[in-house]
């Protein structure tokens, strides 16, 4: 899968769960969840569920730890499904 | 060393998460699992847990200045029978924490001080007007103070005339703002 894709579809993921909704005006990998898009902390799980679903892949609390961009979603999810 | 967590019940409780096995596994330790199952009020278990668990975090991660992480599991909850103060455990630390409860919002906090503590329901997300609100009930001008995060975004409230930081945790979640303060010199 390209980068590109990757990163249309995580976009699509992590919309309903944004406050910031200008923060996706600019979505690339140094687009942090919690301080430009504003997605809070319990909701950030839910994105780690959902891109599991859409990418059919798990991610191990290990991986989730260190998910805080849009650049670190894209490399765990890479990772996972190069495994 | 302090932490808060406000949690908006209208919205958490619309979230269904009691239902949701996967979040929970994701969060949750067996032995919380197992208490949010035999609580009177599965899902208001599950977030006071969820509450001590940030308000933890905040107060640990300010402690030992460390990097943002997402490891809720790591965070090991006790509520005490009372189900209004509780024990959070990471690594070597325990964190104290305290409950307040409407029918409308959950407060968490930790502090090693007394902690000047409030919550409200917020128009706005401004600084300023938060500002207000904590000077609006106390002796402190809104001039004289402002707020300023450090790199790993852990807030302080300063004062501009003694140029004095103080260490100061503030919340955000649906209509409900919540923030407090410890009470250093008392």
């Amino acid at each position: 899968m390209s980068e590109k894709e990757i990163l249309t579809r995580l976009k699509t993921i992590v919309k309903p769960y944004v406050q910031r909704m200008e923060g996706l005006n600019d979505f690339q990998e140094n687009t942090d969840f919690l301080n430009d898009l504003e997605i809070n902390s319990a909701n950030l799980v839910d994105v780690v569920l959902d891109v599991e679903d859409e990418f059919n892949i798990e991610i191990d609390n290990d991986s989730m730890e260190g998910m805080l961009t849009v650049g670190d979603a894209k490399s765990i999810i890479q990772r996972k499904l190069n495994n | 060393m302090i932490g808060n967590d406000i949690i908006d019940l209208e919205i958490a409780r619309a979230e269904r998460k009691f239902e949701n096995q996967r979040f929970k596994n994701k969060v949750f330790t067996d032995s919380e699992k197992d208490q949010i199952i035999n609580s009177r009020d599965p899902e208001l278990c599950l977030w006071k847990f969820w509450a001590m668990k940030e308000t933890a975090y905040k107060a640990h991660q300010r402690n030992f200045n460390l990097p943002r992480k997402l490891n809720p599991k790591a965070f090991r909850c006790v509520l005490e029978i009372s189900n209004s103060r509780g024990k959070v455990s990471i690594d070597d630390s325990v964190y104290h924490i305290e409950l307040d409860i409407t029918a409308d919002y959950l407060h968490a906090t930790t502090s090693s001080e007394r902690v000047f503590k409030d919550v409200f329901q917020k128009d706005t997300d401004s600084a300023f007007d938060l500002i207000k609100q904590i000077t609006g009930n106390y002796i402190f001008k809104t001039e004289d103070l402002s707020i300023k995060k450090n790199s790993l975004g852990i807030p302080s409230l300063v004062f501009k005339e003694h140029s004095t930081e103080f260490p100061f945790s503030l919340s955000h979640h649906g209509k409900f703002t919540a923030f407090a303060i410890p009470l250093i010199n008392s």
